[in-house]
């Protein structure tokens, strides 16, 4: 079930007569596969980030253009059934803990499911998976999910939409308000799930998860695709980060420093700390100053 | 965008009235309100009505907005004319009639309707006008008697028959009440369109102020008006994002299961009461720790002053009302 | 002369577990002290109890040589401002300019005097165009910054942020940091964070795990310290990582000139 855009326009607020439109969106062209993509979306807060993510499980139809996901194909008059293609694209919010409200944690993991037709006893195997998937203690399973700490919540959150099995998951902001070291287990969890196949998209400001974490970056602005590419492409080109505004990731200005200090042949495009201390072993080690 | 919704609908358009100070406002639209209830002669009202039409082209506020206003009123409106017409009995009989409906008639309606209701996704537009035009049929058909047997069979009796007189009492009983309800939903829309949700509340606070004397918590009752109003737009926006998360969990809000629905509104409320019920902690423990006494003596900010304006409008007022209680009074004129 | 000065204090949420335990600690006036910890460590609650939102179990906590009791707390607050983690759930005011009064309303401060203090402190956090803005109108940044202001009209002599960026985008990240910075020295600044680069901004980082404080140096001294950090469950930075692995291993050369560039690029200030 991939995603495909094509031309595809939003706005949030019908004008009246002889105002003219505000796009929050426009003229978005993009094609995601249904597995293996690691994707981070990225741009300034209003660049249109969340909406575009809306659109890619069917909150919202487009106004213009049309969305091709999976089969079924939406436009600004579809009335197709929902609930399918929300079932095969999980979307996660942030601060995702706030949506919890079953009485104990397993049951609301639970309800994701069973909306999308599963049985209770599928539901409840499913659920007691991706408690684990996740890192839940089993003891927490029957417990009231707001007596756990927030980390804890989340993780029920999440739990609760990988639960139904979706082919394609889209995260806004997975690390917002977590501490560095939930911070590095979530992501962790991102990447075994992508490893396992599936296609992950995240919003997150954070270029060291994107550095660290994703193959594709898609920047916004202003409601359009600044540049769709990959992660190495991001970086490698010259005063690309400086033109978007984005932040250099901390190994890469590291890095870049001791090469400009020393003067020497250094890679700099490592993403995290190993690639980064064999490639200063091979370059500072015995054949240095030879 | 909240804003619009809930905390009125201020419109700025900067008129003379949008200057005056709210309890001011508030002062002469309770004294207008006072007036239209005391006075019960048509031709009063209508010049009273004529006064408020005035007040409110003065504002420079696009008419649409009031008339928008009566939205809410206008099934109480049709109701009160139609009963007010056809039941009335005073005064001199102006016209009489028969509103009859016979067996065939009804029955064929009875058709129409239930048609209708089936074909609700083959005509889905302009559903209000097709019944309307259903109901005009069957009473035109009835009119020309236009299933005219020859024959008496039980049906083309009349199942309905019942006698229409409308007196000229009746008639202007239904005017007298149109125009106060117009004023009354006029007036207060006048409010809130030119008034300022905060300015309102300040103005309430100080015109409540003396009630502190007999021991009525009026700062208190203030300060949670406010910051009720501060959150209204911020609820909202929470409660569109907690909607949207539980439909990425396959809530489907257009199911009509029973059962379904109680799920659907316990995945709304339960994070709601949540989400508020830390916000009402933590806003406790920021304001105490700004220093915030309940009952105690505060300054505030916002200055509200009476200017020469004020003072004529509300002058005005008293004198208008007054002079309605005085004519009354003294009988020396059916006001 | 300490501005804060707390004594073996105790403190506990419910009768099991202790969240403070047998505290100690000395503030200066002017330091910008930055408190590291896991979630959990005690932090917020420490901040809490400074400025009497708690009262602690025992042990005394002095603030400008006051103690800290029922009877000079209202004192104690002329002195303390706090600006808490969430931007919207400390917003009090329909408007800005509203909410930056807030502090002075309660303070009974003259209306005159009031307005020019927000135009003092609404200009210096960079909102004084935003005065009759709604919060809904703003972003995250924008409201803590206004949240500063605000505490800064009642001019405290201590402004502790709790986790004060830990919602915000870069960006707003950035622009509170940009306020705070222009405080350094003119106010004692407490700064609970657990953005590690947010701590190497300070002059002393205080390490908190499990109700005490594990560290208390300058940033240099503490990040230094890894084994100690990765048993309080923070992260470490991602240059000591490197230097670390640098050091241990024998492969480079120049393994000084290296480690000490790394030492430098991450605590220049």
């Amino acid at each position: 079930m991939g995603i495909n855009f094509q031309k595809v326009g939003f706005y949030y607020y019908t004008p009246k007569k002889k105002q003219v439109v505000e796009y929050t969106l426009s003229n978005i062209n993009l094609n995601i596969e249904e597995s293996n993509e690691f994707i981070a979306i990225v741009g300034h807060t209003g660049s249109g980030k969340s909406t575009l993510v809306q659109l890619m499980n069917a909150l919202l139809l487009p106004k213009t253009g049309e969305i091709t996901i999976g089969n079924k194909v939406l436009t600004k008059k579809t009335k197709v059934e929902m609930k399918p293609i929300r079932k095969k694209i999980g979307l996660v919010f942030q601060f995702p803990e706030y949506q919890l409200f079953e009485q104990s944690v397993l049951k609301d993991i639970m309800f994701g499911p069973r909306n999308f037709g599963f049985s209770v006893e599928e539901a409840n195997e499913q659920a007691i998976k991706m408690s684990q998937v996740v890192g839940l203690e089993e003891s927490l399973l029957s417990r009231n999910p707001f007596s756990l700490s927030g980390g804890q919540m989340r993780k029920v959150a999440i739990a609760g939409i990988l639960a139904s099995n979706p082919e394609i998951l889209i995260f806004d902001e997975p690390t917002v308000g977590l501490d560095p070291l939930a911070k590095n287990e979530l992501m962790s969890l991102l990447k075994k799930l992508n490893d396992d196949g599936k296609t992950i998209i995240i919003i997150t400001h954070d270029m060291e998860v994107v550095s660290k974490y994703c193959k594709r970056v898609i920047v916004m602005k202003e409601g359009e695709i600044a540049i769709d590419t990959t992660k190495d492409q991001l970086f490698k080109t010259e005063g690309l980060l400086e033109k978007y505004s984005l932040d250099y990731p901390i190994l890469l200005t590291l890095l870049k420093k001791i090469k400009e200090q020393y003067n020497v042949d250094l890679d700099i495009y490592k993403y995290n700390t190993n690639d980064a201390y064999l490639e200063l072993v091979r370059v500072f080690g015995d054949s240095y100053g030879k | 965008m909240g804003n619009n919704l809930v905390l009125g609908q201020y419109y700025n358009s900067k008129s003379w009235f949008h200057a005056l100070d709210p309890r001011t406002k508030l002062l002469s639209i309770l004294l207008l309100m006072v007036s239209v209830f005391l006075m019960s002669n048509f031709y009063f009202l209508l010049g009273t009505f004529a006064l408020i039409i005035i007040l409110i082209l003065s504002t420079r506020i696009p008419f649409g907005k009031f008339l928008r206003s009566l939205r809410a009123v206008a099934m109480l409106l049709l109701f009160t004319i139609i009963f007010q017409i056809v039941f009335s009995r005073q005064g001199e009989k102006l016209w009489e009639g028969e509103f009859k409906l016979d067996g065939l008639i009804i029955m064929i309606g009875i058709i129409l309707f239930i048609i209708f209701s089936l074909t609700k996704k083959i005509f889905p537009k302009f559903r209000s006008i097709q019944l309307l035009l259903i109901i005009a049929f069957v009473f035109v058909m009835q009119y020309f008697k236009i299933f005219n047997f020859n024959f008496n069979f039980f049906l083309t009796d009349d199942f309905i028959s019942y006698p229409i007189k409308i007196y000229n009492e009746g008639l202007s009983l239904a005017g007298t009440v149109i125009l106060r309800i117009l004023s009354l939903v006029f007036v207060s829309s006048l409010l809130t369109l030119t008034t300022k949700p905060s300015d309102l509340t300040n103005g309430i606070e100080s015109l409540l102020k003396p009630l502190k004397k007999i021991g009525i918590n009026v700062s208190i009752f203030a300060m949670m008006i406010s910051i009720a109003l501060r959150f209204i737009p911020t609820l909202i926006n929470e409660a569109n994002k907690i909607l949207k998360a539980q439909a990425s969990r396959g809530v489907d809000f257009k199911e009509s299961k029973f059962r379904e629905k109680i799920t659907q509104i316990i995945s709304l409320l339960i994070p709601m009461f949540v989400i508020a019920y830390k916000r009402a902690g933590d806003l406790a423990e920021a304001m105490e720790a700004r220093g915030y006494v309940p009952n105690s003596e505060r300054t505030s900010i916002n200055e509200l002053r009476l200017k020469l304006s004020d003072y004529t409008v509300i002058s005005v007022m008293i004198l208008f009302l007054s002079g309605v209680i005085t004519i009354l009074a003294t009988g020396l004129y059916a006001i | 002369m300490n501005i804060i000065e707390i004594k073996n204090l105790n403190f506990r949420y419910t009768r099991k577990y202790p969240v403070i335990r047998d505290l100690n600690l000395s503030i200066k006036k002017g330091e910008y002290v930055s408190i590291l910890g896991h979630n959990g460590s005690g932090k917020s609650t420490l901040a809490k109890l400074i400025v009497g939102l708690l009262e602690a179990e025992s042990g005394e906590i002095y603030i400008d040589g006051k103690l800290l009791s029922e009877e000079f707390i209202y004192d104690i607050r002329e002195k303390i401002g706090i600006v808490f983690q969430n931007p919207d759930n400390q917003f009090v005011g329909i408007t800005v300019k509203d909410d930056i009064a807030f502090g002075l309303e309660n303070r009974g401060i003259e209306r005159m005097k009031m307005l020019d203090l927000i135009d003092e402190f609404s200009t210096l956090v960079r909102m004084n165009k935003f005065l009759e803005k709604n919060p809904e109108e703003l972003s995250g940044g924008e409201k803590q910054r206004v949240a500063i202001a605000g505490v800064l009209a009642c001019k405290p002599d201590v402004i502790i942020l709790d986790e004060a960026t830990s919602m915000l985008d870069p960006k707003g990240i950035k622009e509170v940091n940009e306020v705070i910075d222009t405080l350094k020295g003119s106010k004692t600044i407490i700064s609970i964070t657990h953005n590690l680069s947010e701590a190497i901004n300070a002059d002393r980082v205080l390490v908190m795990s499990e109700g005490k404080i594990i560290l208390d140096g300058t940033p240099l001294d503490v990040f230094k310290e890894e084994e100690i950090l990765k048993n309080a469950h923070l992260d470490i930075l991602e240059s000591m990582k490197l230097i670390s692995m640098i050091k241990s291993g024998t492969d480079i050369k120049n393994k000084e000139g290296i480690e000490n560039l790394l030492w430098e690029l991450t605590f220049k200030k």
